[in-house]
């Protein structure tokens, strides 16, 4: 049995072999004569490939698969398919890229066909081919075929189907032993082919799961990098930014950044992704991005490793010798024979496809621009972004010194100071790095902005002497921009002019926060001189004009508003410089012999008229319209007129009803209660008072407040007939004071508890008893000791002070004890500046009044201050100074009663300068106003005295004797008529003088009498001007009139004087009225009548 | 059948006079030249490793630097630990690997197949603040050939130095001193930075630590052996600077770019720990170059809202 089945499969094999054979034969037969048979083509396609003649065996090849084609024999079919895998591998291997589309043909019908003995290498092989000819489809259902077919080779997949005949027939062929499965790294290639051709398909989501294997499989890191890096890519195009992040990590564990494919990609995908603001995921990308250098030095190592390993030699061109050729292994380069010549090396060379792209890719990073820089600068905006400031720092701080002229550079250092300024709040180092840019940059805007960036954290901190040091550079900046481009009239030129009168205004504004008001002016006057049209032109000119009105230039600071108005009709200041404009025409006014507030009343009236709507969000409102009323409620109350209170008093009463903010409020109603108190009505005053607390509460001015109504009722006592309830009274405003005081004393800047620790010694002094003032004090030491406030402390001291009359002891104390002023009241100060009067110590003279200049502004007790700095300037003979000291403090206080220190002064200035006339003039003034009535009249006298005597001796000879009379006359009123003041201290001095004139008028007997009259006169004859006349009278004469003095005599006012000889050489003596006073005679009788 | 009964208890026997007679612990050695070596292993003394053949009680002393490597043959469930230790699980750490890696200690300092469980264990106990253990471990490492290790044990050994601090919590000099030699030392230019940055944190600078952070990252952003823990310190330096929203976006990054790592983790708990974060500000792009260029225009509009901190500007 076995035998005959054996024959039978015997002959059947022969059968076909036969079949076959004839079927060659006659295809051989009937192409015999002309054209070579299979065998022949066979054996010379063997010829040619040895030969390495690949066209030419690939034509050879196709000739043969051509006649052999409609054979069905078994054994010609395998032939004719190991000779077309041979074909495929050829075409393939050995001719150029344009023939794997002809390959993927030909591997086709390879698949299509029985008896392929690489079934699964053709398909993967026609996955590439595809591939590699753009069919992207077709390669990855080549790729999935080829998987398919690996799993299972019964599914035939790729294959086309057979028909039924060609079932039939191919299932008789002895099957072929199939190759063997995939290996790992197989597998893993067909699904990059798979996912690369949806990649290129741009069918995201589908190439992401091929990445997805490739990346979890692959046991090259480096392709490992390329999925992951690729399936970002996808992601970033679908979008899908959740799965991203998970893949990212991952990809930074890689070292795919070697791959320069992977490196250009990176760049690609963290920009996309930071600019969709996915900064945590593009930050890792940017940092794997190589440096193009490295990158390039990495890969062209790689190079050398590459043909070294195809048998090249490791460099192009490289001359290799022998013993190189050993070492390397490498063998001559292939010629030409039927592919490309590498065009770069000219020398006919083919070189493998991998080598060829490697060059390629090197060439391309070649080709792009530096980027390093640009990824650090990218790195650094996701670092500020996501508030790393110091990593930002240093990367912009990487990318300016790259190139600091460059655009970025310059971007960056701008950056650097605006996060070390803004952010991290480092002056420090944003000064080393602004101030060295700024130091070498003088154009352009970024130096502006680098400015600015100073100016305004300095602003922000109230730092304004800082801001103040920023002028130089913008005293050196040039105004161009950093290239020619910029030209006036673009916008980057028109930037930094904007820049720069910014810059200006800005440091006008610390000049006048700063109180520098004269810089102020001068700083706001070239903003809008030399900025004409720009953003802070209107701004400029409204505070030009305010600081002009702050130096009391009312004309001027009135014709800039004027100027502001015309110009800036609709400007955002213009109902302010309405307002201000009357408060220079009440300024201009005062400054006139007889104030005539009319004009400024109708501009207040205007205003008033012009906004008169409470409502902020509607046309006629103005934030001034309360300070208008209150200003014309001024003007009213100086009226002194019933009606002119009652306007006043109405005014005053709209204003608190319109005010908007607190102060408002606060001066109006002050002003009220200081008209209810005039007018007796201290029940309205403590009405309105409280309102005003009910109305603001915490945002009053509670102190000043309470310190109103303590008085209204202490007016309210006055009345009082019951003296029982009057003193009940007393002790309440006493108790509400002191409580005041000291919740309200901590803070130096409360007025009010200065002003009722003034009402408290007030009230002490009329209506305490002893009782009550020492339970008073002994209350005030207790709190002063009890608390650890040194502010209230010291208002209790002085407090203290002040009502045991202490101050000046006080004062003296607070010197040694203080080592600043700074947490010392108005009183305190005002203290330490009488007992600085006293001592004659001006060292700190300009301190005390800077304090309040600054601190106190509003504080009466600054005139002390004023007197304190303008004794010291004229101490120091500086004049010019001293004269506007006493200006200022007479601007403030003007007619006060304790002020006439200052016009006394300022006639004395006058009278250093030798204006004799204007020194007359001020002197004058002092003797014509009521409130100084006393001594400053006498003094003022005797610097009439002075002046003339000064005029008559420095003046034309033909007026001397005149004026020296005139001097005399006033020295003569001085002692006739005020010897009692100041201790008689005016009187004393005016004697010593009187004979000074009579000594330039020659009248020597006169001279000798005034000294005797001196003598004579108990309210002068023990001061040391006394010494002064007895060393003149000589010791004889002076034993002489202590005699008659103590023999009852009390005046020489009619006297025996000895007088001038009628002749030369007489020395009689003889008895004469002496001259009465021109003013009063107040002779009393006298020894020698 | 007795043969074979009588050869399986030849062979116990003879197992148990095997483990008798070789103590110590179990490792296949390679040594430099390549040789292959079963041995029992000693000790580790001053760079000399000591071991017996396999079958042999004969100590042989070696030099640690002509071992290639040693493979040690644990068991315990290695997965299950790292897994544990990139959960940031530290205590779970020690306890599983602590008692494993007892018999190896000593031998760490030559390259073997446990300095990655190593590394975890030492990590865990600093984390714990277990400061003997890691001592112990730097003392260890810093015994080894590799140039790595030591770098490692180096900032282990100044770590443990600058976590001694007196009750003000201010770093006792001696000990500053020490971490300061140590810096000086180490031969990493990552590790170097890291840990000055520690140094001047311990000191009380924490702007300084900054910087030399910032140093790090910009010359050494791929370094990741040593950026995970710089990144993360940079966050705990931003909170000391009372910049806390800048700490949880820091510790955000770090948690997102070394996601699955145990630093990540560390980042996680930071930010739990931090106080009310506000949203993150990442809403917008960062200002391209271009993006700032044409704002430059607008900005003195910028600024013009600024004068108003004078009271300059109209109410």
């Amino acid at each position: 049995m076995e035998n005959i089945g054996n024959k039978r499969r015997l002959s059947r094999w022969l059968c076909a072999w036969v079949c076959s054979l004839a079927v060659l034969c006659g295809s051989f037969c009937f192409a015999a004569e002309d054209e070579p048979t299979p065998g022949e083509l066979l054996k010379k396609t063997g010829q040619l490939m040895k030969a390495k003649k690949y066209e030419e065996a690939i034509a050879t090849m196709y000739a043969y698969l051509e006649i052999t084609d409609i054979s069905t024999a078994q054994g010609v079919i395998r032939i004719a398919q190991d000779l077309r895998f041979k074909l495929i591998v050829t075409l393939i291997e050995h001719t150029a890229d344009d023939r794997l589309a002809e390959a993927a043909e030909v591997l086709q019908t390879y698949i299509d066909r029985p008896l392929a003995e690489h079934p699964r290498l053709a398909r993967s092989m026609l996955a590439t081919c595809f591939f590699e000819t753009g069919k992207f489809d077709l390669s990855a259902t080549a790729a999935k075929n080829a998987l398919l077919f690996d799993k299972d080779p019964t599914t035939r997949a790729g294959a086309k189907a057979w028909t039924p005949d060609e079932e039939e027939m191919f299932s008789k062929f002895v099957p072929m032993d199939y190759e063997l499965e995939y290996a790992d790294e197989a597998v893993t290639a067909l699904y990059m082919t798979i996912a690369e051709s949806y990649y290129k398909l741009e069918r995201w989501e589908e190439c992401i799961e091929p990445y997805q294997y490739v990346a979890e499989h692959t046991l090259n890191s480096q392709h490992k990098g390329y999925s992951i890096m690729q399936m970002i890519n996808a992601m970033v195009a679908m979008p899908d930014f959740d799965r991203i992040a998970e893949w990212i990590p991952v990809l930074y564990r890689t070292p795919a950044r070697y791959d320069i494919r992977v490196n250009l990609a990176l760049m690609d995908v963290a920009a996309a992704l930071y600019d969709e603001g996915q900064f945590d995921e593009a930050l890792p990308l940017y940092r794997m991005i190589l440096p193009r250098e490295e990158l390039i030095a990495y890969q062209e190592a790689r190079l050398r490793e590459l043909r070294i390993e195809k048998e090249l030699p490791p460099e192009e061109d490289m001359k290799v010798s022998d013993a190189e050729k050993d070492i390397f292994g490498i063998v001559d380069e292939p010629k030409a024979a039927t592919g490309e010549e590498d065009a770069a090396s000219g020398e006919g060379a083919v070189k493998p496809k991998e080598i060829r792209e490697l060059e390629g890719l090197i060439q391309t990073v070649k080709n792009l621009p530096p980027y390093e820089t640009d990824i650090k600068y990218r790195m650094a905006q996701i670092y500020d972004e996501v508030g790393r400031f110091w990593e930002a720092v240093k990367f912009l701080d990487i990318v300016y010194k790259e190139d600091p002229q460059s655009k970025m550079g310059e971007f960056s250092i701008h950056q650097i100071v605006k996060i070390l300024l803004q952010k991290l709040d480092v002056l420090s180092e944003a000064e080393e790095h602004g101030f060295a840019f700024l130091e070498q940059q003088k154009t352009g805007l970024k130096a502006r902005q680098v400015a600015y960036l100073f100016t305004n954290y300095h602003q922000k901190k109230d730092e304004m002497e800082a801001i103040k040091e920023l002028r130089p550079y913008l005293d050196s900046f040039i105004r161009a921009g950093d290239d020619s481009s910029v030209t006036n009239g673009t916008e980057v030129y028109k930037a930094i002019v904007k820049y720069d009168a910014e810059l200006y205004y800005m440091q006008a504004v610390a000049d006048l926060v700063l109180f520098k008001f004269a810089e102020s002016e001068t700083g706001f006057k070239l903003v809008a001189d030399e900025f004409p049209g720009s953003h802070q032109e209107g701004n400029a000119l409204y505070w030009h004009g305010m600081t002009q009105l702050f130096q009391l230039k009312f004309t001027e600071a009135h014709a800039v508003f004027e100027d502001y108005a015309q110009r800036f009709p609709e400007g955002e200041w213009v109902d302010e410089v309405s307002y201000q404009g009357g408060v220079c025409l009440f300024g201009i006014a005062g400054n006139t012999q007889e104030p005539d507030y009319t004009a400024a009343s109708n501009r207040f009236s205007h205003v008033i008229a012009t906004y008169p709507n409470p409502n902020p969000d509607e046309p006629g409102f103005s934030s001034v319209f309360p300070d208008a009323c209150s200003m014309r409620g001024d003007i009213y109350g100086s009226l002194g007129t019933s009606k002119g209170l009652e306007d006043a008093e109405m005014d005053y009463r709209t204003a608190i009803a319109h005010a908007k903010k607190p102060a408002q409020a606060t001066y109006a109603v002050f002003q009220l209660a200081k008209i209810f108190k005039a007018t007796d009505q201290y029940d309205k005053s403590i009405k309105i008072v409280e309102a005003y607390l009910d109305q603001w509460k915490e945002e009053a001015d509670i102190a000043k407040a309470l310190f109103w109504i303590g008085k209204s009722k202490l007016q309210k006592r006055a009345l009082m007939e019951d003296e029982q309830m009057a003193n009940a009274l007393v002790d309440e405003v006493v108790d509400d004071y002191l409580a005041a005081i000291m919740e309200y004393g901590t803070d130096v800047k409360e007025e009010g508890v200065d002003l009722m620790i003034e009402e408290l010694v007030r009230v002490s002094s009329l209506w305490l008893d002893f009782d009550k003032q020492e339970a008073l004090l002994a209350e005030l030491k207790a709190s002063a000791e009890a608390t650890d406030d040194l502010v209230l402390k010291l208002r209790l001291r002085v407090t203290m002070a002040m009502i045991t009359k202490t101050e000046t002891e006080l004062g003296r104390q607070l010197l040694a004890e203080l080592p600043d002023f700074e947490s010392v009241s108005p009183p305190v100060l005002a203290a330490i500046c009488k007992i600085s009067i006293e001592n004659k110590d001006f060292s700190r003279a300009e301190e005390l009044l800077g304090i309040f200049e600054t601190k106190f502004e509003d504080s009466d007790y600054m005139r002390m201050a004023y007197k304190l700095r303008s004794l010291g300037q004229f101490a120091d003979e500086d004049y010019e100074d001293a004269l506007e000291t006493i200006e200022d403090a007479q601007s403030r206080y003007s007619g006060d009663p304790d002020m006439a220190w200052a016009q006394l002064m300022k006639a004395q200035l006058l009278l250093e300068r030798g204006d004799f006339a204007s020194a007359i003039s001020n002197n004058l003034i002092v003797i014509g106003v009521p409130a100084w009535r006393g001594e400053p009249v006498v003094q003022a006298t005797y610097q009439l005295g002075q002046v003339e005597e000064q005029a008559g001796v420095k003046g034309p000879i033909e007026e001397r004797d005149k004026r020296v009379a005139r001097g005399f006359a006033y020295y003569q009123r001085v002692y006739y008529q005020y010897k009692g003041y100041a201790k008689g201290y005016w009187a004393a001095e005016a004697y010593l003088a009187s004979a000074r004139c009579l000594d330039i008028l020659g009248q020597e007997t006169d001279r000798r009498n005034t000294f005797i009259a001196l003598l004579y006169d108990p309210f002068v004859n023990t001061l040391p001007q006394a010494d002064v006349a007895r060393k003149e009278l000589g010791p004889d004469k002076v034993a002489e009139i202590e005699a008659k003095m103590e023999a009852g005599a009390v005046t020489n006012i009619i006297i025996t004087v000895e007088m001038d000889a009628p002749e030369a050489g007489t020395n009689e003596t003889e008895t004469v009225e002496s001259e009465a006073p021109e003013t009063e005679p107040v002779a009393t009788g006298g020894d020698e009548s | 059948m007795k043969r074979l009964l009588f050869s399986l208890v030849v062979l116990s026997v003879a197992a148990a006079s095997g483990q008798v007679a070789q103590s110590g612990t179990p490792a296949r050695l390679e040594v430099v030249n390549g040789k292959v070596v079963k041995a029992f292993l000693q000790s580790m003394e001053d760079g000399i490793l000591t071991f017996q053949q396999s079958k042999s009680t004969r100590n042989v002393p070696a030099p640690a630097d002509k071992i290639r490597s040693l493979t040690f043959y644990p068991k315990y469930d290695s997965v299950a630990v790292e897994h544990s230790f990139n959960e940031g699980d530290y205590s779970s750490v020690i306890t599983t690997l602590g008692p494993v890696m007892e018999p190896y200690w000593d031998y760490m300092a030559i390259s073997n197949n446990l300095q990655t469980a190593f590394g975890m264990l030492v990590k865990s106990h600093l984390r714990e603040e277990d400061y003997p253990k890691v001592q112990s471990a730097s003392e260890v490492l810093m015994e080894s050939s590799n140039p790595d290790l030591v770098v490692q044990g180096q900032v282990y050994a100044a770590l443990v130095a600058l976590s001694n601090t007196t009750t003000n919590g201010v770093v006792a000099t001696n000990s500053l001193v020490l971490a300061e030699t140590l810096r000086g030392e180490v031969a990493s230019e990552a590790a170097g930075l890291y840990l000055q940055a520690c140094i001047e944190r311990a000191k009380g600078a924490p702007r300084e630590a900054s910087k030399v952070v910032a140093e790090m990252i910009a010359n050494h952003g791929n370094d990741l052996d040593w950026m995970p823990q710089s990144e993360l310190l940079s966050a705990y330096l931003y909170l000391d600077q009372a910049i806390t929203n800048s700490a949880a976006n820091c510790a955000r990054q770090v948690q997102s770019i070394y996601g699955g790592s145990n630093v990540a983790r560390d980042a996680e708990k930071f930010r739990a720990k931090l106080p009310v974060e506000e949203p993150a500000t990442v809403e917008e792009p960062a200002k391209t170059e271009e993006a700032a260029e044409t704002e430059e225009a607008a900005e003195p509009a910028e600024a013009e809202e600024n004068t108003g901190q004078t009271g300059m500007q109209k109410e």
